[in-house]
């Protein structure tokens, strides 16, 4: 008697079914499995932006040695805190000034010398090129900048050709190399400082959106072999989500000057400073101090409100901002209200009354 | 800005879209307990580079079909995509990348919905 095909086909569906269920597992299922990354770990790194060499007169080929841009940052906990160091500082250590440490003996003399202005221990380094810092800003979407005046300047030996008009800018990566490069205001190279550490905030905002790190760790990747730096990118890229949580407040070393170009340490001023930024644990109740908001006025009057309930009274004033943060030289009230808002605490050069909480449209994004 | 009602709702569909284009290990997260801005993330994986475009050009599309768009990124990486419809993201990454960024790890505490 022949079996009838229904049965054939029956057998055989079974047959597959049991073929199926007695395979591995796909590993890939496994690996859904929910895991725990360790902790950011505590380190000190010294990250420097290389100068562009020029072989002769308009020709630029390459990344320089000399480092104009050096920040000394510690990652501890849920927070970045950095001290920029002023170009032209003296380094005994590098017998000179200290943007030309890394010129004289790489990355190790330039973080010896890095140590022996802050009293600070660095680990680890990075030395970025501008090219790569301007890919780095593009891949989050540029920067938002507001200029109270013009910013023009040329250097047609550096092919260096700034031109910015006053008011709200968008900036690519490229031009905001040029906006962090420009210094010659005022104040010169604390200005130039002050430039980077709000783009900073800003790029470090805009890159705890996860919308942004597919295209950021692309632009990682294209740009990491170009850097010198001991912290290998696969180290870093697994940590990327934990910039969601991170703080970040940036204050620029206190010198003084001296003989001919060179700034010196304040060492009176330095050891306060630096004790009180790196050691201060934020205050329980809210500071003595003089507290003005600026910005929109829709969040001027959400953040009387809010501090009202602090006890805190403010003054307000309406002002275009790009850049949201709390711009202080107090560490302790600065980690206050910082952390009162989430916000980044930026410590300018040029002197600020009291505490001053900038509230831009970028809050509203 | 979608309601968190209407977030849900959009979990759900937008796993089923990814489903229908076999993507594989379709996770949703629920982020608002453990993160103070995120809300949810739908994460799947795709099995080579053009399944992830795939993923992403049929989501896309299903979505915008019932008036979704995006909101605008950068740049994609050939690994990792991020689809930002506000209080939900999409990550759609390959297997390799899904192992190594590890979002469900560092959102360990976060529920699965």
């Amino acid at each position: 008697m022949r079996p009838r095909l229904s049965f054939l086909l029956l057998s055989l569906a079974l047959f597959a079914l049991g073929v199926v269920l007695s395979l591995p597992r796909d590993p890939g299922e496994e690996n859904l499995r929910p895991r725990r990354l360790g902790p950011l770990p505590e380190l000190g790194v010294v990250v420097a932006a290389r100068d562009i060499e020029y072989c002769g007169y308009h020709t630029p080929c390459g990344p320089g040695s000399r480092t104009d841009t050096i920040f000394y940052l510690r990652l501890l906990g849920g927070e970045v805190k950095g001290v920029a160091i002023p170009r032209d500082l003296y380094s005994p250590v590098a017998g000179g000034k200290i943007n030309a440490a890394y010129a004289r003996g790489g990355a190790e003399l330039l973080k010896r010398a890095v140590e022996e202005a802050t009293g600070l221990l660095a680990e680890r380094h990075l030395i970025l090129t501008l090219e790569s810092v301007a890919r780095v800003i593009d891949a989050v979407g540029g920067v938002e900048v507001v200029l109270e005046r013009p910013m023009r300047y040329t250097d047609r030996a550096a092919r260096l050709f700034i031109d910015f008009p006053a008011g709200p800018l968008h900036l690519t990566g490229e031009e905001a190399v040029k906006y962090m490069r420009f210094r010659h205001d005022a104040l010169g190279d604390y200005a130039r400082l002050d430039r980077i550490k709000e783009v900073m905030g800003q790029v470090l905002r805009k890159a705890q959106n996860p919308a942004t790190w597919p295209a950021l760790t692309l632009a990682l990747k294209e740009v990491w072999r170009e850097l010198d730096t001991d912290l290998a990118l696969e180290e870093v890229l697994p940590h990327l989500p934990a910039l969601r949580g991170l703080r970040l407040s940036l204050v620029t070393l206190p010198t003084r000057e001296g003989p001919g170009t060179f700034l010196y340490v304040d060492e009176a001023a330095k050891s306060a400073f630096l004790a009180a930024f790196f050691g201060a644990a934020t205050p329980a109740t809210p500071p003595q101090v003089e507290v003005r908001l600026k910005g929109l006025p829709e969040l001027l009057s959400w953040a009387q409100a809010f501090l009202a309930v602090e006890g805190i009274q403010a003054g307000a004033e309406v002002a275009e901002v790009a850049k949201s943060g709390v711009y202080t030289k107090d560490p302790e009230a600065g980690a206050y209200f910082a952390d009162l808002f989430h916000l980044p605490l930026l410590a300018p050069h040029g002197p600020v009354p009291g505490v001053v909480v900038e509230l831009g449209r970028d809050l509203l994004q | 800005m979608v309601k968190t009602k209407e977030a849900l709702d959009l979990v759900g569909r937008i796993k089923d879209i990814l489903w229908e284009k076999k993507a594989e290990g379709v996770v949703a997260l629920d982020l608002r307990r453990v993160s103070e801005s995120l809300d949810y993330f739908v994460l799947a994986t795709a099995t080579s580079t053009p399944h992830l475009q795939a993923l992403e050009r049929h989501l896309e599309e299903k979505l915008k079909e019932e008036g979704l768009r995006p909101r605008p990124t950068e740049g994609q990486s050939p690994r990792w995509v991020v689809l930002d419809y506000g209080e939900v993201v999409v990550h759609l990454m390959t297997r390799e990348a899904r192992d190594y960024y590890d979002l469900e790890g560092f959102w360990a505490d976060a529920e699965r919905i």
